[in-house]
């Protein structure tokens, strides 16, 4: 028989105890481990919608950018209208050109009557 | 192992278990266990099943305060002290099975109460360990902690903080007991039972 004075110190606990505290620790892990993986996450989260927020600041709003985004100037102004009456010019010069053309070509035929009325 | 590395090597437990590491936690609990177990079996007398109800709610206690433990001296004495503190608590909430016990340890030497005496049993003579162990069931409940804690290797400060007492109290309730066991040893030799 096991001498019971040893049993003052130490004593061997039953099997069915330890597997009921060990499922609770591992239970209580599984919980920290889960909390801990949820914490990283929303910390994750925050930090890459604050650098999001700071990059769209920067570059979707003009007034938070230090430069001014260029702006046509009277002169490029006036460019831009003769560009837009230039159609109307070459179109004239076109005509002008026809007309000339024309007129040659009528001069031409011309000649070439009176060439064959000489004849 | 040092009693200080074996502190440094439970405070790593904890913090790895504090982590989510549940094999330190298994390391910490069979590195105590037994000590437990046995501390609760010869303090909680004659009653199996109160025993192990107090062993498993001491754990999930620990499990419970673990993330909040501050390395506040030994983690063996803070381990004990729930123990205990739960077991108190319980003699409390059962107030007709506690009134047979002496919970006041200033008194003079007290066999403990009939909880712990089966007059009609016979007591088993020989081995010496045996019979101081018999003589320990029958010590009042608080000098039965102070002794049972010793044999833990707990100090007598540690043992007067668990106990909420000061360090002469215990001292004190250490003398009384090893005073009643020299007597419960001898009564106990020739076949009495001192009431």
């Amino acid at each position: 028989m096991k001498n019971r004075f040893e049993n003052l110190r130490v004593h061997d606990v039953p099997e069915a105890l330890d597997r009921r505290i060990m499922a609770a620790a591992a239970h209580k892990a599984k919980a920290v481990r889960f909390r801990r993986s949820l914490t990283h996450c929303v910390f994750t989260a925050a930090a890459s919608a604050a650098a999001l927020l700071i990059a769209g600041t920067v570059f979707l709003f003009p007034e938070a950018y230090h430069g001014e985004l260029a702006r046509p100037t009277k002169s490029v102004d006036s460019e831009l209208l003769a560009l837009a009456d230039w159609s109307t010019l070459e179109q004239e010069s076109y005509n002008l050109s026809f007309e000339l053309y024309s007129g040659r070509q009528a001069l031409a035929e011309l000649s070439s009557v009176r060439m064959q009325e000489e004849y | 192992m040092e009693k200080s590395e074996v502190e440094a090597d439970d405070g790593a437990l904890i913090a790895a278990f504090v982590r989510g590491d549940e094999r330190a936690f298994e390391q910490l609990y069979g590195r105590y266990k037994r000590q437990l177990y046995g501390f609760l079996n010869n303090l909680i007398v004659d009653n199996p099943a109160e025993v192990d109800e107090v062993f498993e709610e001491t754990w999930l206690r620990v499990l419970e305060k673990l993330p909040r433990y501050r390395d506040e001296g030994r983690f063996s004495a803070w381990l004990f002290r729930i123990g205990r503190n739960i077991f108190i608590d319980r003699i409390r909430k059962n107030r007709n099975a506690a009134a047979a016990m002496e919970l006041d340890a200033e008194e003079a030497p007290q066999v403990a109460g009939p909880m712990s005496m089966e007059p009609d049993q016979e007591l088993e003579l020989g081995e010496v360990g045996d019979v101081i162990a018999q003589a320990v069931e029958r010590l009042p409940v608080e000098q039965r902690e102070v002794f049972l804690l010793r044999q833990q290797d707990l100090a007598f400060k540690e043992i007067a903080e668990i106990q909420g007492c000061s360090i002469n109290t215990v001292l004190g309730r250490m003398q009384y007991a090893m005073k009643s066991l020299r007597r419960l040893i001898l009564e106990i030799d020739r076949g009495g039972i001192v009431t």
